[in-house]
């Protein structure tokens, strides 16, 4: 039962940190200087006075702030973020909502990569501490999160496009090749791989490789350094030495006891990897010209479409919020001292 | 009888940053079939050293051994590692001081306890029909295994074990752990147990029970027991026969009453003053003056002799070597030289 | 107390920070870089001030200034020039009191804001901390880039903009650990002595707590440094740095990529001479990490 209360703490206080955020994009959309309505339209409103005028009027701008407040609210609650001027007017919900699957295919696939890879090196560099394998690692990594998303991107591009040329260097898809099924789950890859529709599935797959391949890159360092100086403290623990006391070769003692043990710190881990993930995805879609929610993020900062702006924030921010209580959840379930305690 | 555990010569030296320690220095040693062995001493006298060589536990990095250490005819030091290994658990077992932080946080007791079961029976060859390794996440024992536990727990008289084998070690009391820690040494049923310190993390009333246990095993179960511990007291409750070290060297090595009546070395002496009696005679406690000796500075004298009220000359010039003073006692002291 | 002993106990402490830093391999080319760093940033800020070019060439050359358009790396031009002739070591040069300094001013903030409010948490404990905790976690859960997008976007970009975002995301972590080192000390014996004797919290905070959390905090400092001028660098990326012409490393590599297949090296130099500044301070910090023995 105990369980219970911490879990429902947990998804309350993340209920009232997304309000919070809410909160707080709803206060920096009114300090946008200059005219609200401008602001909200885009430059073209000057030009249709009347239109903005029952724009005004439709979305409540003339009015006192409590009352937008109150009206913003009910309206994100229904899914509406208002309308993108940077697309053409079109609602900011149905933009995102095509959006938001092709980003979350690479943020997924990079997570894979980066808790494999993460996770194989840092076993390998625990094993092999301080010889020639553990540096080598060390300075892999260190290249790896110390460089920005963009670069190591821009490093695999030039590679890729100029050396490789068999990996396509931009878009989801090669539009005169293929073209995607239509939409059941949202997520194209999935939808066309129900549907039967495997050239897609291949096409748009291997468009995912360079993107995702990046992001790990940059991010996989994170997880190798936990999962490294966690399993080395746990190799110090007294289990391990009773472990050992009873003949188990160390093979056994490495993966049955030591490695479960490690991995719990690697939980807390994860969703700081998926918040490096997400954010690094506005400038890894804009390099390779994935149209996913990060470019589309990217294009409305460069268009100063501001309801864009606020509403892929306030969605990223979700998503991260959601990463962090999943992670606590997962937490509580596999520590038994939180689980029965 | 013949000796389960022979150390001739027996040295342990670590490498550190200070320098070289001689944490074992020339032991000599026997313990005999179904005895209960009692190592004594302070801290840094080389008794965890001692269990962790005979098991085999020792860093491989930073120890380096010389002399023989003789187990059933086997020379221990000689030893790869893969052999090794292959004594460990089956024929020699530990358990060690903590009992919380020596099993895992992760694990259930049954699983931990049905671990050392299907060793045994891998090693013995006979592997259990349909026994999966180790249950892994999906959490249920094979009956016949479990049965087995539950009989292990029986064995070291933990109430309830069908209870038991569920439970995570952070939710069974001190004096439990423990007792479940000895049962998963014997599911081998190793010829020895090396007890490291098994009741200092007890309080008094566990301990006793504990300390009763283990006495009960040695004397239904036959196993050799050697009990390391820096309480003189608690060796006096269960111990056949008293080993006393000082800085990495055997001092006096007794039967339990011979040790109690006729202390011969002046450290065994010292120790012995040390213990509160509780009566109502004794005014102060007296500890023995001095401190443990640096172990990397190398000495051919007598350990002890700065400590010691009964110094000679001759103690600061030789190292007294164990010498037969009764039946069954030997003491390395210069006093009993002839 | 004497100000003559005062400035022996700098110059040593200083001289013992050094020494500090320098131990062990890692933390010697870690220093070694941002030494490097850290002077190009006060020459160039000096130079910027007293209106003095100490660049090879300027960074922002009127059209008849300029040299010849897109040269490749070469003894006159180490990092070649860009697509309006400007020299791009110069430009990065000039970049750098911005670019490279703004993780000390975001790190310092964070450190001084968190470390006070997790210290008085960790010592005082009780209702406080719960609340300053809470305070804590609802800032920790802001997704730092996103806030500072929105905030440039609103704003405006510039480098104050983009602090003021910065510094008020980023300090949570400083809190959270300075509670954790401040409820290790909390409970030692002379803190309690302290209070006994009717000390205010708030010096005890001072004088006891704050000393002895400050080395893990610190090292967490040192090697946050870094993560900033690499969040920083993609904040100029988006666009959202200094006003054109002046040149920002982040914002060099976006305006650059154009011509990525023809000249790569004007993308590629500033992501680079990042990622040194980077690694530089990763180094650094591992290096005080791992003399000083800390986790």
């Amino acid at each position: 039962m105990n369980l219970l209360r911490f879990l429902l703490r947990r998804l309350a206080f993340a209920v009232f940190v997304l309000f919070c955020v809410l909160t707080l994009t709803f206060v920096l959309s009114h300090l946008i200087p200059g005219d609200v309505i401008q602001a909200w339209l885009g430059k073209e409103a000057a030009l249709y006075p009347s239109v903005a005028k029952l724009y005004a009027a439709k979305y409540h701008l003339n009015d006192p702030v409590y009352v937008q407040y109150v009206y913003y609210l009910a309206g994100m609650l229904q899914g509406n973020l208002g309308i993108s001027p940077s697309r053409g007017f079109v609602p900011v919900t149905s933009v995102i909502a095509q959006t938001l699957p092709l980003t979350l295919q690479i943020v997924l696939l990079a997570f894979v990569i980066c808790v494999v890879l993460g996770l194989a090196l840092g076993i390998l560099a625990a094993r092999y501490r301080n010889t020639p394998v553990d540096t080598l690692i060390r300075v892999f990594y260190l290249a790896g999160y110390s460089s920005p998303p963009y670069f190591i991107g821009i490093v695999i591009l030039v590679i890729a496009s100029l050396y490789l040329r068999i990996l396509p260097t931009g878009g989801a898809y090669d539009p005169l090749l293929v073209s995607p099924s239509s939409s059941i789950t949202g997520f194209p890859i999935f939808d066309a791989l129900i549907q039967g529709n495997f050239s897609f599935v291949e096409n748009a797959s291997i468009h995912l490789i360079l993107p995702s391949l990046t992001l790990a890159l940059v991010t996989f360092g994170v997880i190798t350094r936990v999962a490294r100086s966690s399993l080395l403290d746990v190799m110090q623990m007294d289990y391990i030495r009773t472990a050992r006391s009873k003949g188990l070769d160390e093979g056994t003692v490495f993966y049955r006891h030591a490695l479960p043990n490690a991995a719990i710190s690697l939980i807390t881990i994860s969703s700081l990897v998926m918040t490096f993930l997400l954010t690094g995805s506005v400038f890894v879609e804009y390099l390779f010209s994935y149209p996913g929610m990060g470019h589309y993020a990217y294009t409305a900062l460069q268009g100063s479409d501001y309801p864009a702006i606020m509403a892929t924030v306030f969605v990223f921010a979700a998503i991260i919020i959601t990463t962090n209580l999943v992670a606590d959840i997962l937490y509580a379930l596999v520590d038994p001292e939180i689980r029965l305690g | 009888m013949k000796p389960v555990l022979e150390l001739t010569d027996f040295s342990v030296y670590y490498r550190t940053s200070g320098g070289e320690v001689r944490a074992l220095d020339s032991v000599n040693l026997k313990v005999n079939e179904k005895e209960f062995i009692a190592i004594v001493g302070e801290s840094g006298c080389g008794k965890t050293t001692l269990g962790l060589a005979a098991i085999g536990l020792l860093p491989p990095k930073f120890a380096t051994i010389a002399g023989g250490i003789v187990y059933k005819g086997v020379d221990l030091a000689k030893l790869g590692p893969d052999q090794m290994k292959k004594y460990r658990g089956s024929e020699i077992g530990m358990i060690f001081q903590e009992p919380l932080t020596s099993l895992n946080p992760l694990r259930r007791i049954g699983e931990q306890i049905g671990e050392a079961i299907v060793l045994r029976n891998q090693k013995s060859g006979s592997a259990m029909k349909g026994a999966p390794k180790v249950p892994g996440r999906k959490w249920k024992l094979p009956p016949r295994l479990k049965s087995e536990v539950e009989q292990m727990l029986t064995i070291v008289r933990i109430p309830d074990p069908d209870h038991i084998i569920d439970r995570y070690p952070f939710e069974l009391s001190g004096g439990m752990r423990q007792r479940v820690m000895i049962a998963m040494a014997l599911s081998q049923q190793p010829e020895l147990l090396i007890a490291d310190e098994p009741t200092t993390a007890l309080d008094v009333t566990t301990q006793a029970q504990v300390l009763k246990l283990m006495k009960e095993i040695k004397d239904k179960l036959g196993t050799t027991i050697m009990l390391v511990t820096h309480d003189l007291a608690v060796a006096s409750q269960v111990a056949d026969r008293v080993v006393v070290m000082y800085a990495g060297q055997v001092v006096e090595d007794a039967e339990v009453h011979e040790i109690f009546s006729q202390p011969k070395h002046p450290y065994t002496q010292g120790l012995l003053a040390c213990i509160p009696t509780g009566s109502r005679d004794s005014k102060r406690l007296t500890p023995i003056k001095g401190m443990i000796p640096d172990l990397t500075l190398r000495k051919d004298w007598c350990q002890f002799q700065p400590r010691c009220p009964y110094a000679m000359q001759l103690c600061s010039e030789k190292v007294p070597l164990l010498t037969d003073v009764g039946k069954d006692h030997r003491v390395a002291c210069f006093l009993y030289d002839k | 107390m004497d100000t003559a002993n005062l400035r022996v106990g700098i110059g040593k402490r200083v001289r013992e920070a050094i020494n500090l830093m320098t131990r062990n391999a890692e933390s010697k080319i870690g220093f070694t870089i941002v030494l490097i760093f850290v002077v190009t940033a006060i020459v160039m800020e000096a130079s910027a001030l007293l209106n003095i070019q100490f660049t090879p060439y300027p960074a922002n050359p009127l059209p008849n200034q300029a040299s010849a358009i897109l040269l490749p790396p070469s003894l006159f031009h180490p990092f070649g020039t860009d697509n309006l002739g400007r020299d791009v070591f110069s430009r990065i040069l000039v970049a750098t009191p911005y670019d490279f300094m703004i993780g000390f001013v975001v790190v310092g903030t964070a450190v001084v804001i968190g470390g006070l409010l997790g210290g008085l948490a960790g010592l005082r404990g009780g209702l406080l901390d719960e609340f300053l905790m809470r305070f804590t976690d609802i800032f920790f859960a802001l997704p730092v880039l996103l806030i500072a997008i929105v905030v440039g976007a609103i704003l405006g970009g510039g480098i104050i903009n983009m602090s003021i975002a910065l510094m008020i995301t980023w300090w949570p972590p400083y809190a959270r650990l300075a509670r954790g080192e401040s409820l290790k000390v909390a409970h030692q014996n002379y803190i309690e002595a302290a209070r006994i004797s009717g000390q205010k919290s708030h010096r005890i905070l001072l004088r006891h707590v704050i000393p002895n959390i400050s080395g893990t905090l610190l090292v967490y400092a040192t090697l946050d440094i870094g993560t900033v001028i690499l969040v920083y660098s993609g904040l100029t990326f988006l666009g959202l740095g200094n006003r054109p012409p002046a040149p920002d490393w982040g914002q060099m590599v976006a305006a650059y990529n154009g011509w990525l297949l023809t000249d790569p090296w004007l993308a590629l130099i500033p992501g680079l001479i990042i990622s040194v500044g980077v690694i530089g301070f990763s180094l650094l910090g591992d290096g005080i990490k791992d003399t000083m023995g800390i986790r």
